[in-house]
């Protein structure tokens, strides 16, 4: 029996140390795209993808005080592989590998090129014309006016894509008719020249523009499109930006390493690390993240209890506002689809006091698409202030039945939205409304767009631009909740989108702040603000240097930053 | 006895057939669209691309098409890709279980040494200053959340001290096994806890029930020495009914890692599962859900062969 015993240790022994000596860095999954290719006439054949690149060129260990700057991705599927870039281009990550016709400046008020070395605008604002660079992608292959077509010719196939490219990419001539296989006539190619021709003016599409990740066709034609995702493309992608994917190793780390190829200024930090860790200030404490951006204000707390982060404050369009449903369960106008209804719960809702209790006062009421405290807001605009006699009688006299219980619904997981949403259920109640407050049980866009099962739902919109506002009143989506809107204020709506004279759409844009807030379609909370956070003590940043909104691409300069 | 055995391995098959309908069933009554997850609130996708999608994954199909398909599949040995990921299934339990075994079989060896080593010597030294360090131990693991176990650890030993990293599984620079090793530690330990002092008070209340035997009296008057007494006679005795909790406890660490894996961001099957769950992603719950079951049913299976082998009463049955 001893002997027995003492050989099944043996053999457990056994099994651990063999399985924690073959896991790893060697296991399954890690790939590097092959970017050995030099860039010269014997570069690789076009049709190489990168599917069929197969060694790892691993990455150099990372030693102590090494030119590394760490990173965490936290889950929900970024630490598996490279993200696609047009769900959400909001990855610090994705703007070093990835680049655009045109960069932003921080305030992404003026732009340059990027991968253009060159762009005009027609005097009528309808065409586009950009002249290609001399870049290179990962694998040493040109980066040409071809993919800048292809690119957006993948943008029309895609099932799933931020809707600010989407709406960009359908202004296109013959976007409407172009199906996959065929040729987007609203984009010719002249040598290194790419021109695109509009149907309708787009006030924000050099924005856009700046957004806009380029792909490699000579990697991606054939693919298939309407799984974007799940493209083994992303496992290893090919890219053309600062830095190049140089290890994956899924959910554990991946690593980026200075693209040899570039054709810009080359980056002092050699190495980009990011790890697959869940808490940002435990990888802080650890050493183990050197730049972090939230809105959290459990994290910014403790970030700023660490004394080597230096904190940056960046004015973002964050909103944080009720979906209003107006339809019951058998598609007919229930209580919130009559206007005053909506008012009056506005002016039920004590927002300063949220925004004071859950946010440290770091964040601002907001009662339209419109911020106070920026050149665009319209000052003549109701403020709402808090008011639950005014919120009462307003209910009353519209004759909203008090027996009725409003859901209000959530998804945002973090305590804060938790700890707010019950205070608006308990301020609701004090004018005589039962609620029912409540997370989703399922993803967000089921249960907002499918199941509907609310009559509040808490909903946050990062914003690129006010136009991202505006635009939602107009999707599919919000039709399923509020059905058909003032048309005059659909009108004013396309207005805005398709105005460029900068006088003009802020007209326009006086008006849509002023009609919103009798329509209400959305009932406004507040817009909060982000803070970055940078270690400093390790991280040398350029002087004078200004930080956007880190959700989106601006050159934030990163070729300057330097690990001291 | 191989008789014995080869009909408790036959019985799994129709209860991991009955565990494939009940999960493949109960996950469809949830609602969970992985369709719908994989696409963010704030983008639009019509109706029509939506059923496309669906249709891609195969999810248009009638449920009972979709679990013989999804059956028969299995049995061909493809497991599918995930809908979220698009990596093959196969691909994502070869990734993530090598990790949650690590952590398993290193939580279970560290708490079978150190739970019945304690828990026999609490035994022999019955009331005095080892029982009561043993069992002060045995109520602190009980009572104390491994979650924030966890936490305390990473704060002392990763933060504070700077002797173990603070989480993960491997990073660029790991080099030699014991660079990986030092990953190991601290989620293994705070895995452990639990078990020790569950298995310390069962390792102490079966080896003084043993000890209280007469056939302990027995050796002990016939002059055998104390030593030889507790490690020969009452030790393999007072340790079958430790060895059941033991092998029924690995599947349940293999389970139920997911506290740590969280706490650790430790990439094992259970962070795979929670992640599959929350999104819907069916053919990564199913295939992992049963390698789960096939894992608790194995360790059965297994613990009736090693009772019989040490009991031979059992393996003859009624004789």
């Amino acid at each position: 029996m001893r002997k027995k015993f003492a050989s099944f240790v043996a053999l457990a022994l056994a099994c651990v140390m063999t399985l924690a000596a073959c896991g790893g860095s060697g296991n399954t999954g890690t790939t590097t795209a092959d970017t050995s290719a030099a860039a010269t006439s014997e570069a690789a054949p076009a049709e190489t993808s990168a599917a069929e690149a197969t060694t790892t060129a691993e990455a150099e260990p990372a030693a102590e005080n090494e030119n590394v700057l760490y990173y965490i991705a936290t889950g929900d599927g970024t630490a598996e592989r490279v993200n696609n870039p047009f769900n959400n281009r909001a990855r610090f990550f994705c703007n070093l590998i990835w680049r655009s016709l045109l960069t932003a400046d921080a305030d992404f008020a003026t732009f340059k090129g990027d991968l253009a070395s060159d762009y005009s605008v027609s005097d009528d604002g309808l065409t586009y014309t950009f002249t290609m660079g001399d870049a290179k992608w990962s694998d040493g292959e040109p980066v040409t006016a071809e993919d800048v077509k292809f690119t957006f010719e993948m943008l029309l196939q895609l099932t799933s894509i931020n809707s600010n490219y989407a709406n960009a990419a359908k202004q296109i001539v013959g976007a409407n008719t172009f199906e996959p296989g065929g040729d987007l006539e609203g984009i010719t190619i002249d040598g290194n020249t790419v021109t695109i021709q509009l149907d309708s003016l787009y006030a924000d599409f050099e924005k856009i523009m700046s957004q806009i990740a380029i792909m490699p066709k000579h990697v991606l034609e054939g693919e298939d499109f309407t799984v974007f995702d799940q493209l083994p493309y992303f496992d290893a992608p090919v890219t053309c930006g600062m830095y190049k994917v140089a290890e994956v190793v899924p959910n554990n780390y991946i690593i980026y390493e200075i693209d040899e190829n570039y054709n810009g200024e080359k980056p002092q930090i050699e190495k980009i690390q990011i790890n697959a860790l869940a808490d940002p200030v435990t990888a802080a404490q650890g050493g183990q993240l050197d730049f972090w951006t939230t809105n959290n204000p459990a994290e910014i707390e403790a970030f700023q209890a660490m004394d080597n982060y230096t904190e940056f404050d960046i004015n973002i369009l964050y909103y944080r506002y009720f979906v209003v449903n107006t339809f019951d369960a058998d598609g007919n106008p229930n209580a919130l689809a009559d206007p005053k209804v909506r008012q009056a719960l506005v002016y039920a809702i004590d927002r300063q006091a949220i925004v004071d209790a859950y946010y440290d006062g770091f964040g601002v009421v907001s009662n339209s698409g419109g911020i106070p405290n920026t050149p665009e807001y319209n000052s003549g605009q109701n403020t709402f202030a808090y008011d639950p006699e005014l919120a009462k009688s307003m209910l009353e006299e519209a004759g909203f039945d008090f027996s009725q219980t409003l859901r209000l619904r959530y998804y945002s997981g973090d305590q804060t939205t938790a700890n707010f949403m019950e205070a608006i259920g308990a301020m609701l109640n004090e004018i005589g409304i039962q609620t029912d407050v409540m997370k989703f049980e399922n993803d967000a866009t089921q249960e907002l767009w499918t199941l509907r099962n609310y009559e509040l739902a808490q909903k946050n919109l990062s914003s690129f631009t006010f136009s991202e506002w505006y635009g939602e009143y107009i999707n599919e989506n919000y039709a399923k909740v509020l059905g058909d809107i003032d048309p005059e204020f659909a009108q004013s709506i396309q207005a805005y989108n398709t105005t460029v004279d900068a006088a003009e759409r802020q007209e326009i844009f006086n008006d849509l702040q002023m009609m919103e807030q009798d329509l209400i379609y959305k009932l406004p909370l507040f817009t909060v603000n982000q803070k970055l956070f940078i270690n400093t003590d390790k991280i040398e940043l350029p002087s004078g240097l200004q930080f956007g909104n880190p959700w989106y691409n601006y050159d934030m300069q990163f070729e300057k930053w330097a690990v001291k | 006895m191989g008789k014995f055995i080869l009909k408790k391995c036959l019985m799994i098959i129709p209860m991991l057939f009955i565990i494939s309908v009940l999960v493949f069933f109960a996950i469809r009554m949830t609602k969970a669209d992985p369709v719908s997850w994989l696409i963010p609130a704030d983008v639009v996708v019509s109706e029509e691309n939506m059923e496309a999608l669906r249709a891609r994954y195969g999810l248009d199909a009638p449920l009972y098409v979709q679990y013989f398909r999804w059956i028969g599949n299995i049995l061909r040995g493809d497991f599918g890709k995930s809908i979220v990921g698009g990596t093959s299934v196969a691909t994502i339990i070869a990734r993530s279980l090598p990790a949650t075994f690590e952590l398993a079989f290193g939580a279970l060896i560290i708490s079978s040494v150190i739970g019945i080593t304690l828990g026999v010597l609490s035994a022999i030294h019955q009331n005095g200053p080892v029982d009561y360090i043993g069992r002060f131990i045995a109520v602190l693991g009980t009572s104390m959340p491994q979650f924030f176990f966890g936490i305390i650890m990473i704060q002392i030993f990763a933060i504070k001290l700077g002797w173990l990293p603070i989480g993960g599984r491997t990073d660029p620079s790991v080099v030699t096994f014991w660079d990986r090793a030092k990953y190991l530690i601290l989620p293994t330990l705070t895995m452990s806890i639990a078990m020790i002092s569950t298995l310390l008070k069962y390792s102490r209340n079966s080896m003084l029930e043993v000890l209280n035997k007469d056939y302990i009296k027995t050796a002990r008057m016939k002059g055998i020495s104390e030593k030889r007494v507790y490690i020969t006679h009452a030790l393999r005795n007072a340790l079958r009914p430790v060895m059941v909790i033991i092998i029924f406890r690995l599947p349940l660490l293999i389970g139920g890692s997911v506290v740590i894996e969280s706490v650790f961001s430790w990439p094992g099957i259970s962070t795979q599962i929670v992640g599959a769950t929350t999104s819907g992603d069916y053919p990564v719950i199913m295939v992992t859900t049963l390698l789960i079951a096939a894992t608790i049913l194995v360790s059965s299976v297994l613990l009736d062969i090693i009772t019989a082998l040490l009991d031979p009463r059992v393996r003859l049955g009624k004789e």
